[in-house]
């Protein structure tokens, strides 16, 4: 049986500036915001899924991936790689 | 009828060497080095007046009694000292069972004659277990029916220090007759189980948790009750509780094969790992060894700063050779807390005179496939089962990242497509 996946989501502290647009993540800087787009999934059953993806790259030069999670309805952010 | 010969604390009194009246102060047995920072066993004054327990970690019970005294472990005494008390009761003609340092368990039915009826025997063992006063001071003893029983009487049993009258034999012994055994036990908490090494704590907190508070409310369950709920430990716990008996297991006679190095200018680093190699290589040149492979084996030494260190090494497969000893042994210098005076090697198990021998097989692939599947069993048995997982993919085309790829236990005979590992 499949235990584990690669790639899962990790909760991850993100500092936002409006409108909702990452400004540091785990207290690290963000440079620049190199793209972001929209998943959304599922919507047709009882738990839609919608994230707001975001690839940065960060001042201490790593590129990260980040999404928040808006389909819980509490909007948390999490890292992933992608 | 079983005896028990208890000895609390006693890594702690070994610690003490001859200076044991630090036990009637707070005193504590310090964090081993390379070990997490929580105190071992602790003292009577420690734990009645300050509520320090073992386990607890080294802030809390410094907070609690800044005055405590910390005094390093000295495993290698510990063990040598266990090793003559266990040595003295076997030449009085008891076939002891131990699991524990500071515990130890016979049957005394065949020695009841030749010691001069039960009162003779337990004088003789009292005194067997006197060879240091310190010992004498704190050795409780009790005879019952059972093995349970015994342990949970020498438990039971107070002792007071101050009792001791300079007499060289211990204090407090009980004997519980085989027809009270049942009355003995039905009152005891229900903690008096935690005695059994083979009962679990969680088995003991779960009981608490549901109100079973003492041994005869145990016995009250019925059978199916108790496996019921808790399984064969919960069938086990209730058998002890209601004076069940099991046999004993006494310790064979080990077999003395030990190798020392002393070390006149006491050495760490480099110089360590060339007096390691030089012990090996002395250890089985042994003609007692007589070519038998080791299994296990202890690493001990003798700290310059004083105090001892020990460490106990079991080899996946039965050897003799200097490369796989070092190979074995060598790390453990790494947690090594100071420089070392004496480096002893001993072994525990010896297995036969000639290594396991490979199949004869001239099928390659087979031979590979049975080495790899050797090589994963025992990565699982080191690093525990998730240790080797396979890459599976499972939609490439997804949007999300962990739809992408899973990972699934990797099996050497496994015959899909994908990436391993």
């Amino acid at each position: 049986m499949p235990q584990k996946r690669p790639y899962s989501p990790r909760p991850a502290a993100v500092k936002t500036v409006p409108p909702g647009r990452p400004a540091a993540v785990q207290g690290v800087d963000v440079e620049q915001i190199k793209e972001e787009w929209l998943v959304e999934d599922g919507w047709w059953t009882g738990l839609p899924l919608k994230r707001h993806y975001f690839e940065v790259v960060l001042s201490d030069g790593r590129n990260l991936v980040v999404f928040k999670d808006e389909g819980a309805g509490n909007e948390r952010w999490y890292l992933q790689r992608a | 009828m079983v005896v028990c010969v208890l000895i609390p604390r006693f890594e702690l009194i070994a610690a003490c060497a001859n200076d044991w009246r630090q036990l009637r102060q707070a005193a504590a047995l310090a964090p081993e080095a390379g070990q997490s920072p929580v105190i071992g066993q602790v003292s009577r004054a420690a734990e009645e007046a300050f509520g320090i327990l073992p386990g607890m970690r080294v802030g809390e019970a410094l907070a609690r009694c800044p005055e405590i005294r910390l005094i390093p472990p000295d495993p290698v005494r510990a063990t040598q000292l266990w090793d003559q008390t266990l040595e003295r009761l076997e030449a009085i003609g008891a076939e002891v069972e131990s699991e524990r340092p500071g515990e130890a368990l016979f049957a005394a039915d065949g020695l009841l004659a030749l010691q001069g009826g039960l009162e003779g025997l337990l004088e003789a063992t009292g005194k067997a277990v006197s060879h240091q006063r310190a010992l004498a001071v704190a050795t409780q003893i009790a005879a019952a029916a059972t093995p349970f029983a015994a342990r949970a009487a020498a438990w039971s049993e107070g002792h007071s220090e101050q009792d001791h009258q300079g007499r060289h034999f211990p204090v407090a012994t009980r004997h519980i007759p085989a027809e009270q055994t049942s009355a003995f036990l039905s009152p005891l908490p229900i903690t008096t189980l935690a005695t059994d090494p083979g009962v679990e704590s969680s088995l003991v907190a779960d009981l608490q948790r549901l109100g079973i508070t003492s041994l005869g409310a145990l016995t009250e369950l019925s059978t199916a009750q108790a496996a019921d709920r808790f399984g064969h430990p919960g069938l086990r716990a209730r058998h002890l509780a209601a004076g069940g008996d099991e046999p004993l297991h006494p310790r064979r006679q080990p077999e003395q094969l030990e190798e020392t190095l002393e070390l006149p200018d006491s050495v760490d680093g480099s110089q360590l790992g060339h007096a390691l190699k030089l012990l090996i290589d002395r250890f089985l040149a042994m003609p007692r060894r007589q070519g038998r492979m080791i299994r296990s084996l202890v690493l001990s030494a003798t700290l310059a700063s004083g105090g001892s260190w020990r460490r106990h090494i079991a080899l996946n497969q039965p050897s003799g050779s200097a490369e796989i000893l070092h190979l074995a042994l060598a790390p453990s210098l790494d947690v090594l807390p100071g420089p070392v005076s004496v480096l002893s090697l001993k072994a525990l198990d010896l297995g036969a005179t000639t290594p396991d021998q490979p199949p004869l097989d001239l099928d390659a692939e087979r031979q590979r496939r049975l080495r790899l599947a050797e090589a994963v069993r025992q990565t699982r048995a080191n690093a525990g089962p998730d240790a080797l997982l396979r890459v599976l993919p499972l939609s490439s085309e997804t949007r999300l990242p962990e739809r992408r790829l899973t990972l699934s236990p990797y099996e050497p005979a496994a015959k899909t497509r994908s990436i391993d590992a």
